[in-house]
């Protein structure tokens, strides 16, 4: 196994009854580096992020950072760096956002200095928040709480960050200004695994992407050698 | 500090009625309640969890304490912390199965459970059966002489030691995981909670609070059968948190107060009880959704929201 690899998933297969969400797929993410999966809607996509993050049963070997997570409780993996920041966002909507952000640090709780320079690093990125920061989650607008969601990932200072659909019901401008901080993300050295629906963005930031169909990849490559037109009008359905 | 002291106002309030030992036993009564509903509370507001079989942790706090009283002639204040420990350790036993599921399947469960107790108790000789346990002595210690005055301060201070206890939890790290997990399981254990040992740990302490408070009542009322831990019992206490208002000890309170104190008001008079309360808890839901505690909070409503 390539050592620069941060994850390794070898032959994922996830269930829900007779029914095969993913079948047997084998991916990559390198050190540092934006890879996405895409595919229309019911392709797998979420199953496997789910999966990777254990909370839902599944089969295969998955390596992070060279250690085999396949069997580790879904509670024990964000202390290994491996975070994800779940479909529909998943905040708290009774707490605060500053509680939403401690919370996403639950894993670092020892250290609480890290966690205050955390949360400094959060209000610098999404400057929104931390003038909400004493607001209930709850009553954030959806880009507001999408901020929320990525910030909170980001508080136990993930080597990889798994983004579920972070486009999901925003307006076209705070999807760009989600996918900048994404690329911001990046650059500070946290590797990012997303699933999106929205293809064009999620290529922007991407150095190389995986396309879902039916639980398998159907093409799998750099961006730069896929062709958008082709991969739009036969695997997404557009 | 400033958190405390709307206890103040609860010490004062028995001296007026010192000359009425009936009155000052319904207060010990609603404080009992209190500590029992307290429980409740922990595991709907807190966990997000819900039981409608709550009324067996008060029968197993009620039978442990009474018997260790009765029969083994043990000290009040270790029958009660046993009572109390018991009843934690039946509740992690019965939650460890009841919590993987949640909900309706879960309110079913714990109904079942409930029942099955209330059964098991009348079948044993050491529980006296259907017949219960009768004259269970009212504990006296030193200078505290049993009387109705010092049972409510005892009731009390332990309403007020069960307040700081948990005003500190819900500041903790423990703490906001488990409202984290109330609000979304799947974003919490994304984030390294665990929840089934939250989950268990709601169960255990709501457990331990309503045996406590089983405990108390034993020796205030000082006899106990199955047919006082019913189904009803459950589910007035799971109503009095939402008649008084969920996630505050004042709120409990004050639905305790509305569940214990109103027959008793209303008894004097020749008039249906059920009916009375019945549209009570219909007008308070329809027109204080969240509970008694909001009439006293009636100044927020001409405030500006800050947020």
């Amino acid at each position: 196994m390539a050592t620069d690899h941060i994850l390794e998933v070898e032959n994922l297969t996830v269930k829900y009854g007779p029914i095969e969400a993913v079948r047997g797929t084998n991916f990559f993410v390198g050190n540092q580096e934006v890879v996405s999966i895409l595919g229309a809607n019911g392709a797998g996509k979420s199953s496997t992020l789910k999966a990777l993050a254990g909370l839902i049963p599944h089969e295969g070997k998955i390596t992070f950072l060279s250690k085999d997570i396949s069997r580790t409780e879904p509670y024990k993996i964000p202390y290994l760096g491996l975070t994800l920041c779940p479909e529909r966002r998943g905040i708290f909507p009774d707490l605060s956002v500053e509680d939403n952000l401690l919370l996403g640090a639950y894993a670092i709780r020892k250290n609480k200095n890290l966690i205050k320079e955390n949360i400094k690093k959060v209000y610098a990125l999404f400057q929104r928040l931390g003038e909400r920061k004493r607001q209930l989650a709850g009553t954030l607008s959806g880009g507001e709480q999408q901020m929320l969601a990525i910030g909170r990932a980001l508080m136990n200072e993930p080597k990889l960050l798994m983004l579920d659909e972070p486009s999901l019901g925003l307006s076209p401008k705070l999807v760009d200004f989600i996918f900048d901080s994404l690329k911001t993300i990046n650059k500070s050295g946290t590797a990012i695994l997303l699933v999106e629906q929205n293809a064009m963005i999620a290529m922007e930031i991407s150095s190389r992407i995986y396309v879902m169909q039916n639980g398998k990849f159907a093409i799998s490559g750099n961006t730069k050698d896929v062709d958008f037109q082709t991969l739009k009008m036969k695997y997404l359905g557009v | 500090m400033k958190k405390y002291l709307w206890f103040i106002p609860f010490v004062l309030v028995p001296l007026p009625f010192l000359g009425y030992p009936f009155l000052l036993s319904i207060f010990v009564l609603i404080g009992i309640y209190t500590i029992a509903a307290i429980g409740m509370d922990v595991l709907t507001t807190w966990a997000g969890q819900i039981s409608i079989g709550n009324a067996a942790f008060f029968a197993v706090g009620a039978y442990t304490s009474a018997i260790l009283v009765v029969n083994f002639h043990v000290p009040f204040l270790i029958a009660f912390l046993a009572s109390g420990l018991f009843a934690m350790i039946i509740g992690i036993v019965v939650g460890l199965p009841a919590l993987r599921v949640s909900g309706f399947y879960l309110a079913v469960v714990t109904m079942a459970f409930g029942i099955a107790v209330q059964q098991i108790i009348g079948v044993f000789q050491i529980t006296g059966g259907y017949n219960g346990i009768r004259n269970i002595p009212v504990p006296s210690f030193w200078i505290f002489k049993a009387s109705p005055v010092y049972q409510y301060y005892i009731v009390l201070f332990i309403v007020f030691l069960i307040f700081i206890v948990l005003s500190r939890i819900s500041f903790s790290k423990s703490g906001l995981a488990l409202f984290a997990m109330r609000d979304s399981e799947i974003a919490a254990r994304a984030f390294g909670v665990n929840s089934l040992k939250y989950k268990l740990a709601a169960f255990a302490a709501s457990a331990a609070l309503t045996g406590l408070a089983g405990s108390l009542y034993a020796s205030a009322i000082g006899f106990i059968s199955p047919s006082q831990f019913d189904l009803t019992l459950s589910l007035d206490l799971l109503a009095m948190v939402i008649v008084g208002g969920t996630g505050s000890v004042m709120g409990v309170m004050i639905g305790a107060a509305f569940f214990v104190g109103l027959p008793f008001l209303l008894s004097g008079y020749n008039i249906s009880i059920t009916i009375i309360q019945g549209v009570a808890l219909i007008v308070i839901l329809l027109f204080l959704p969240k509970g008694l505690l909001q009439i006293f909070k009636i100044t927020d409503l001409f405030k500006k929201k800050v947020i």
